[in-house]
């Protein structure tokens, strides 16, 4: 290394690492490449420093450094423009510190436009930035002169990315910039994944060959659980161990700074009501952090929390990224953390720096979590975490990519068509799919061909560009929506804005409701304009708010983790003190029914007063199971009309009949076969509004509907349209529509992980299958009846069951003396 | 066709006094003066998208026509009453638009149309006089009947209106679903809309109400 940079390396009382110095001589070599390590292991400063150490090897004579700042030669790509203020300060200080000629500024769509203006004028050496504002650079014509003479991309936390469409954007734009610009690196920064090489492979291309530079391991984690004192009151499911919060305040007291994870937004503000109640008096010691709260008190927390003022911090995945909290002494996680990797992640957020120990006191919510967090610690030291899914080819993305490239010069379909079959996501692009998006963004598909003069893009002669400035406008609102949720905004009435809560839940509430949010107990006053007034209040809040996408599955690691412990508990094996106290449990499933071996699926049969139980383990995850359950519900009425009650938890699902249900092994196993699922499923599916759900996605990026645009009547209000509607006119005048075919097959990607099923359904051809007759509900299937999720699936004609549902409505109408719907 | 034969497709029911008929294809007939109402086609809608680049098919206009020929063919009615919301933009009311209509109009001669101004036939100026509809304000007064595009609260004669775009909400989540729906409430009565490329508006009940819910291909009284 430059002996100038690693004066202030050292100077900063850290040593070079080899993984580091190995990121250092690739980058040099002009390698691309991506650095893996924990989180707190310097594996930014081992990109980073490769960028400045190759220019001060070119410039080694400080004298002749020039006057004028260096031209663009760095774009940092980080996930989250929250992220981006630590990243460029982080990133400014050896910069600073040695006096290099180089400018650092960030853009993020959250910036004023002369400002906007300012950095495409005077572009910086170093762009801090995210991947919807990478997008945006591709739409102005001239971006190649203005960022032509980079010689990296550097893309923070890719494990962020990869696996959603964002990870594919940049994919686009990486390829775009890789054809642009020859020799242009491209580094990736990560978290540790499974399939490492996979994730390096999306990051430079499939055909580009990239360094893999792995950080130092193990960092020493340290993973403690709690438990109760008696086992006997443990309650087995849902219960948030608040029975355990003694024991968490001592551990509070004891440490300087705690990070406080909950998995869900609705948890913390529990957790951080139940603290604040208990030590009234840690007021302003402690805070609440997640991704809904207004970001001005997001960052204030956390600059308490780097500063070290506050003693605990309640946070949910919004901490779980980047920025450096060196005071953080210990983690508190409540709850499963569902995954390796997620509690690697955390973990690592306490003694963020080399070679300190990492902490974490893990805090179940029901009795199983203690096997799932003894199961995780076994997968730690085994070294299995989950890989990321990158998605296959997306055609939403491609359509909205192209638009950006008929915007920034135009595209000529040839060379444009290898690009983006160089990236991984699009490798297997084929030609029919390729002029489908041609003809979809120039013709509107089939239906616009004779509309060509309103086409967003048209065809000059061989070039395709966009066709008016409307349209590029248009455009340039439109990236960056890839996911937004309908939310609305809480403010006080006096002024002040605590954040977002989605709709539906305000909606539920009346003026003069009471609800905690933000860790404060508030009043709704009224609700305007996606906006809802509120004010302050006291006493018991009656409702918490709810966010989607709060429940994270069993990854299928962990999964088998667990499965494998359940069983090593069972043989008697108590190597660990969770195990110790989970064996009285797992008794009584032995004694009431089976605990199932890792090659046995365990079917529980029993009868209560709301009907007939079948419960089933795949262990295979929530995910798996919302489309297991429907599937095996479908195929059994399929035989014989029937209607189930459906729930599912991690480990296994719920068919409730008021019927008996008469089930051997071998129907079980028939039921269960691999055999036709996709096609079963997509009938499955045809009953239930998923599909529509998720092409509402898929609308808004292909940019079939439009969301907000100010002051212009005609594309404002007439011409938004649920994307329901657009999804009924697709089905049936366009039925073959490449979107419709994405949004069926994201559900079964995404929300049902189908490969995930295909691959259990396999194994379950193979395994022995058990059935009992358990006297009483088992500690198995207990936790499913209190989690439960009602879903009804029913075979009946539509006649039968507007029947059924009219004559619901009329008791209902009985017993409140009021029709309601 | 003999009335009688229709009952198997749309359901008869009583209302101010009278038997009415309402059809699976969204539209009511009153047998005594032989008249089809329907309301809200918003003609053009897709269009207006496609004008503004957006590909969504084509083929909403045409089915939507041929629905309304099914319904003048089986009720054999002299009158089309139309309660607003003919186009739904002027950009919709493309010559294309124009084009399909004049030649569904031809196909219909002798039929009375008439069209009673709502709020986006404002916007989107009235139908050109060559398609021969007879475009009035709201609310027109016809037989006893006061036909509407807003609706009326507690109207003094009954009252047929449009606008809303009602639908009910049946069933539980996540399985629950809303039907467009047909809805009578004393003197006042609202359509669902005609138009197929419309979006609806959750309405709550009130006992006493008289609902009937479009679904599919069908029409069923609930209440």
């Amino acid at each position: 290394m430059n002996r100038l940079l690693e004066l202030w390396f050292t100077q900063q009382g850290w040593s070079l690492f080899d993984f580091q110095q190995d990121a250092i001589n690739a980058y040099g070599n002009g390698e691309s490449g991506l650095v893996h390590a924990p989180t707190g292991m310097g594996k930014t400063y081992a990109a980073w420093l490769g960028a400045l150490n190759k220019w001060l090897e070119e410039n080694p004579d400080r004298e002749r450094w020039p006057k004028e700042p260096v031209p663009p030669r760095v774009l940092w790509i980080t996930p989250l423009r929250a992220l981006a203020n630590d990243t460029l300060l982080s990133l400014q200080q050896p910069v600073e510190a040695l006096g290099i000629p180089w400018t650092l500024e960030k853009r993020t769509g959250d910036i004023s436009s002369t400002k906007k203006k300012a950095l495409l004028d005077r572009p910086p050496t170093t762009l801090v930035t995210t991947p919807e504002s990478l997008s945006l650079m591709l739409t102005h014509e001239d971006w190649e002169e203005t960022w032509g003479t980079l010689e990296a991309i550097i893309v923070d936390e890719w494990h962020e990315l990869l696996g959603n469409k964002r990870g594919v954007m940049t994919e686009l734009c990486l390829a775009r910039f890789r054809a642009a610009i020859p020799n242009l690196r491209v580094w990736g920064v990560s978290a540790t994944l499974g399939r490492i090489e996979e994730a390096l492979q999306v990051l430079v291309g499939p055909k580009n060959s990239g360094r893999l530079v792995r950080g130092e391991y193990p960092k020493k984690i340290d993973v403690v659980t709690l438990r109760p004192d008696t086992m006997e009151h443990f309650p087995w499911a849902g219960h948030l161990g608040v029975r355990l919060l003694p024991q968490i305040l001592t551990y509070l007291e004891q440490a300087t700074t705690t990070l406080f994870f909950t998995n869900t937004r609705a948890m913390a503000e529990i957790w951080f009501q139940a603290i604040l109640n208990a030590k009234p008096e840690w007021e302003h010691e402690i805070a609440l952090h997640h991704g809904s709260l207004d970001r001005d008190l997001r960052t204030m927390y956390e600059e308490g929390l780097k500063q070290g003022l506050l003693r605990c911090v309640v946070c949910t995945s919004s901490l779980d990224l980047g920025v450096d909290f060196s005071p953080v002494e210990q983690v508190i996680q409540v709850g499963s953390p569902k995954g390796v990797a997620r509690l690697l992640q955390r973990a690592g957020r306490s003694g963020h720096q080399p070679g300190k120990v990492s902490r974490i006191i893990c805090v179940p919510t029901h009795a199983f979590e203690l096997i799932e967090f003894a199961a995780v610690r076994d997968a730690v030291a085994q070294f299995r975490i989950e890989a990321r899914e990158p998605i296959p080819k997306p055609l939403d993305l491609l359509v909205q990519h192209l638009i950006t490239l008929s915007m920034g010069g135009g595209f000529e379909s040839e060379p444009t068509l290898q690009e983006v079959r160089s990236t991984w996501s699009f490798a297997s692009l084929t030609d029919l799919e390729w002029q489908w998006v041609l003809d979809f963004i120039t013709y509107g598909g089939k239906s616009l061909r004779a509309y060509a003069q309103y086409a967003r893009v048209r065809k000059e002669g061989r070039r395709y560009v966009i066709s008016n400035p409307k349209a590029a406008q248009f455009h340039r609102m439109n990236i960056g929506t890839i996911s937004s949720y309908q939310s609305v905004v809480v403010k006080y009435t006096s002024g002040g804005e605590l954040g977002t809560v989605e709709e539906g839940f305000i909606g539920r509430l009346k003026p003069g409701d009471k609800f905690v949010f933000g860790g404060k107990v508030l009043q709704l006053v009224r609700f305007q304009a996606m906006t809802a007034y509120v004010k302050r209040s006291t006493g018991k809040p009656g409702a918490v708010p709810r966010w989607a996408g709060g429940r994270m599955p069993l990854s299928s690691e962990l999964s088998r983790a667990v499965r494998e412990k359940i069983h090593s508990i069972s043989q008697g094996k108590l190597n660990d003190e969770e195990s110790l106290a989970v064996a009285p449990i797992l008794q009584i499933q032995q004694n009431w029914s089976v605990v199932p071996a890792p090659n046995v699926l365990l079917v529980e049969q029993l009868k209560s007063r709301d009907g007939y139980h079948t419960f089933l383990y795949p262990f295979a995850g929530r995910l798996v199971h919302e489309g297991l359950g429907p599937l095996l519900a479908w195929r059994i009425a399929r035989e014989e009309a029937r209607t189930f009650s459906i729930a599912q938890n991690d480990y296994g699902i719920e068919l409730l009949s008021p019927t008996p249900l008469e089930l051997d092994v071998e129907s079980l196993r028939r039921h269960l076969s691999p055999h036709q699922l996709l096609e079963d499923l997509l009938l499955t599916l045809a009953n239930t509004e998923l599909p529509k759900y998720q092409f509402r996605e898929i609308a808004r990026i292909a940019g079939l509907v439009f969301e907000g645009y100010p002051g212009n009547r005609k594309t404002g209000k007439q011409l938004q349209i649920s994307s329901n509607l657009l999804y009924d006119v697709f089905s049936q005048f366009e039925p073959d529509n490449l979107l419709l075919e994405q949004a069926r097959r994201e559900v079964l990607d995404r929300q049902m992980e189908i490969l995930r099923m295909q691959s259990i359904l396999e194994s379950i051809q193979t395994m022995e299958i058990t059935i009992t007759q358990p006297p009483k509900f088992t500690p198995f299937c207990f936790p499913i009846l209190v989690d439960r999720l009602r879903h009804q699936l029913s075979t009946e004609s539509w006649d039968d069951r507007i029947e059924r549902l009219v004559e619901q409505l009329e008791t209902h109408a009985g017993r409140s003396g009021k029709h309601a719907c | 066709m003999p009335v009688e034969n229709l009952s198997s497709d749309g359901v008869e029911f009583l209302w101010a006094g009278e038997s009415w008929l309402a059809l699976p294809q969204r539209a009511l007939y009153r047998f005594q003066h032989r008249t089809v109402y329907i309301t809200d086609p918003h003609f053009g809608k897709d269009e207006s998208f496609r004008v503004s680049g957006v590909g969504l098919p084509t083929g909403t206009l045409s089915a939507d026509l041929q629905r309304l020929s099914t319904i003048l063919e089986t009720t054999a009615a002299d009158r089309l009453v139309i309660l607003g919301d003919f186009f739904h933009d002027r950009e919709g009311a493309s010559d294309r638009t124009l084009a399909d209509l004049d030649f569904w109009l031809r196909q219909h001669h002798g039929l009375d149309v008439i069209l009673v101004r709502g709020n986006h036939d404002a916007r989107a100026g009235d139908p050109p006089p060559e398609l021969g509809i007879r475009c009035v304000d709201d609310p027109l007064l016809i037989h006893g009947l006061c036909c509407a595009h807003h609706p009326v609260e507690q109207p003094l004669v009954p009252t047929l209106a449009g606008h809303v775009h009602p639908a009910v909400r049946l069933g539980n989540a996540p399985f629950q679903q809303k039907f467009p729906c047909f809805h009578f409430r004393g003197k006042s009565g609202l359509l669902p809309a005609f138009g197929s490329f419309t979006g609806t508006a959750t309405i709550t009940l009130e006992p006493g109400d008289q609902v009937l819910i479009l679904h599919k291909n069908t029409v069923r009284k609930i209440f």
